[in-house]
């Protein structure tokens, strides 16, 4: 078999950034799909699939981690980031050719299922509604109230667990925005600290102390201000509060200075980038992305994570394809504490792939088709182009 | 002052392309900027349409402030392609402030520290093999070619060059290992450490012991090959062996290992990579490249490593301007062993420049005029566009 062609497509969202797709076709029909890396730098990302998938065309698919390594090394003095990602869409859409090939999920190819089901949570739970309550056909956010019937909405549906961010109802509805915007100082004053307390504490109070609540704070505070956050959080007895912070140390000392568990990592692409973390065991839940690493990475950490006593929790935030990826990879390793989803999303979100995946009682099913067991519908994809 | 557009040139060199940016203004200061690495152009040409919307309107004076705006909103992908795009932006917001206040860069920020920079030859004999039109007269046809090829470093008025492994012969060859090839392994097997090791004897030998020689392996070995290639080359007194390896701890041992002078560190962005391998020590002199993380980054690598009682060597394989912004580096920080300096390349390359490099006895002349002190002929550029 040999690769004949590699294109990728952006969809748009309810969001700024599209969801980023990649379909490489062979000389034996079968074509392989994938969803990969970070809309915020759809162009660079798209245009590092052009310059690596020009070198792929020709070879034989089938041979995943050698083309990955392949193409490691040709980007070796750029590697991480933004490159990572680029190479997870082609790795990525490679395995779904060779799962095809072989007639099995990507999870079994590797030695699985070792489970049947997946627990997920509902993520950005009332979050995504601050801008897009209207597109999404629910309540604006105009008090604290409204923030805590999202979180019983979750429960309704059968979740038993729901992660949130910080976030500011109202006339304007708001969400914290340190991250991008704003002065680059990533303080948590003590309005902001008291707000958060408010916030989680009519969301546990609504949902009673057997629902999961996990709290995302992202790159919105420097260490200090996330230790006070955590403090402040510790009678609300959070399932996680999770972070995005770039040196291990200050990981672990957030850890040991506070109660409230710390799950983070999204951002580390590669085993190697893990290492310092899990040397430290700098969190106690560890972060993973398939679409941003690919999945043999991804496997490889959860795997190095399980000699270090600790669990993964995939990182999914985007169309379903992303969740039939995520799915292979909990079906395909030992040590998972629970994966993301979200269920708040575009509308068009199902239009574009031709499976969505079955929830029930807060449990994804692992899928059993070939490959990921779920295809980008084209025609789909292209009627919702991103226009950038 | 407000930033109106941005503009990417690619620019056909020959084996990779050149990349430049024009920054332009409402005030009609155009900066100009060299950056990234030719092996992923498509992707840095999409990274810098990425990052547009974040710096177009903005001050660019305030460059500092500007890098950090581009960094938050990239801090899922940081490093790789990602921080080459930035450092696009940056160079040429340093050039644009330069002149917008009538001071070379150096001088703007403190310096400078010295008025002339030592430079060594790069990629001697090296690039003639990869290359054998760069001098179609002197064919590296056998050992006594080699051996003529390191004459012509002092003829020109060099005291130090740099090589790397080559194969002469009717077809001659350089290794690529760490990049291509049929074998992942990066093995240095005894055929190989016999060549290299006939290859520097045969240099010393033409150059005698006043003449500064540096090998680069590159990425083509795992530690055990770069140790042993090191141990065989100990008799020469190499000026440095080069390096790439990304495990810190592979490297201090590597130092260890042998009385041979290691140099690394041309892959790491910001002072958040190099800090691991400064801690350990894990190199003699340390490799920073300007093009590759920007200007900022690369001065507050260069800081840090003062305080490890390390000198930096900037890496500079890329055209004119790159030695320019390189240059402008030397002069502004305190601790500099030697600078990476290209003699060879296209003949056609100084038409792209307003300006061409001083250099006298080895010495490059630090530049005086405001900003980089050289400007991009953007018709020339436009010419010769890279269109692969």
């Amino acid at each position: 078999m040999k690769i004949t062609a590699i294109e990728t497509f952006k969809v748009r969202t309810i969001g700024r950034m599209p969801w980023l797709f990649c379909a490489i076709r062979t000389n034996e029909g079968i074509t392989g799909y994938s969803e990969f890396g970070s809309g915020a730098l759809h162009m660079g990302i798209t245009g590092l699939v052009e310059d690596l998938g020009r070198r792929l065309i020709g070879q034989d698919p089938l041979p995943v981690d050698k083309l990955y390594m392949d193409m490691y090394r040709w980007t070796r003095s750029e590697a991480g980031g933004a490159t990572a990602m680029a190479i997870a869409g082609i790795e990525l859409a490679l395995w779904d050719i060779k799962g095809k090939f072989h007639d099995v999920p990507v999870y079994r190819l590797v030695g699985g299922p070792f489970r049947e089901k997946q627990r997920v949570y509902w993520s950005h739970l009332a979050t995504y509604r601050v801008r897009s309550a209207e597109i999404l056909g629910k309540p604006k956010l105009r008090t604290m109230e409204d923030v805590a019937n999202c979180a019983r909405e979750a429960v309704d549906a059968g979740y038993t667990a729901f992660k949130t961010n910080i976030v500011f109802p109202g006339e304007n509805p708001s969400m914290i925005g340190n991250m991008f915007a704003g002065s680059n100082d990533q303080n948590a004053p003590t309005d902001l600290v008291r707000h958060t307390v408010e916030q989680i504490g009519a969301m546990r109070q609504a949902v009673g102390p057997d629902i999961d609540i996990c709290l995302d704070i992202n790159y919105n505070f420097k260490t200090e201000g996330a230790i006070n956050i955590g403090r402040a959080l510790e009678p609300f007895d959070l399932f996680w509060m999770e972070i995005d912070n770039q040196d291990p140390e200050s990981l672990a000392q957030l850890k040991s200075a506070q109660r409230t568990p710390i799950c983070t990592g999204e951002q580390l692409l590669g085993l190697r980038q893990y290492q310092p973390y899990f040397r430290r065991h700098a969190m106690d839940t560890v972060k993973v992305d398939v679409q941003w690493q690919g999945f043999s990475q991804a496997k490889k950490v959860a795997e190095l994570a399980e000699v270090y006593e600790l669990n993964i929790a995939p990182h999914n935030y985007n169309s379903q394809l992303s969740s039939f990826q995520s799915l292979n990879l909990t079906a395909a390793v030992s040590n998972v504490r629970i994966m993301e989803s979200d269920v708040d999303s575009s509308p068009w979100r199902d239009e574009i792939t031709t499976q969505v995946p079955e929830i029930e009682n807060g449990f994804m099913t692992i899928p059993d088709g070939p490959g990921w067991g779920c295809d980008l519908d084209e025609k789909a994809a292209k009627k919702y182009a991103f226009e950038g | 002052m407000k930033i109106t557009d941005i503009e990417t040139f690619v620019v056909d060199a020959g084996r990779r392309p050149w990349l430049f940016t024009a920054v332009r203004t409402d005030e009609g200061i155009t900066g100009y900027g060299e950056f990234g690495s030719g092996g992923t152009a498509h992707a840095l040409v999409g990274l810098i349409e990425d990052l547009k919307p974040i710096v177009i309107g903005k001050d660019p004076e305030a460059v500092e402030k500007l890098y950090f705006d581009m960094y938050r909103v990239l801090r899922s992908t940081p490093g790789g392609i990602a921080q080459m795009g930035m450092a696009g932006i940056e160079l040429a917001c340093w050039d644009i402030k330069g002149k917008a206040m009538g001071v070379p860069v150096n001088n703007l920020i403190g310096g400078p520290y010295r008025d002339k920079q030592r430079v060594y030859w790069s990629h001697l004999a090296s690039a003639r093999a990869g290359d054998p039109t760069l001098a179609p007269d002197k064919p590296l046809k056998d050992w006594g070619a080699v051996a003529a090829a390191a004459l012509e470093a002092p003829e020109m008025g060099y005291d130090a060059f740099k090589t790397n492994i080559i194969w002469p012969g009717e077809n001659p060859r350089s290794i690529s290992q760490g990049r291509d090839g049929l074998s992942h392994d990066q093995r240095a097997d005894t055929e190989l450490v016999r060549n290299v090791e006939q290859q520097i004897s045969v240099m010393r030998e033409a150059v005698g012991n006043s003449v500064d020689i540096l090998l680069d392996i590159n990425y083509n070995f795992k530690t055990e090959g770069a140790i042993r290639v090191a141990r065989a080359l100990e008799p020469y007194n190499l000026f440095w062996i080069e390096h790439d390896n990304e495990d810190p701890e592979a490297l201090a041992q590597f130092k260890a290992s042998t009385t041979t002078t290691l140099c690394s560190g041309e892959q790491h962005f910001t002072m958040r990579e190099y800090l691991p391998y400064f801690e350990l020590r894990a190199m003699d002199t340390v490799k920073v490249d300007v093009q590759w993380q920007g200007f900022g980054p690369s001065k507050k690598v260069a800081d840090l490593a003062e305080t490890y009682e390390l000198n930096i060597a900037p890496h500079n394989p890329a055209s004119e301007l790159a030695s320019f912004q390189t240059v402008h580096l030397c002069a502004s920080v305190s601790n500099t062993r030697i600078m990476e300096s290209d003699p060879e390349g296209v003949p056609w390359r100084f038409d792209l420049f307003t300006e061409r490099p001083e250099v006298i006895d080895s010495y490059m002349t630090v530049p005086t005029t405001p900003g980089w002190g050289c400007d991009l002929v953007e018709d020339e550029a436009r010419k010769r566009a890279w269109n692969k």
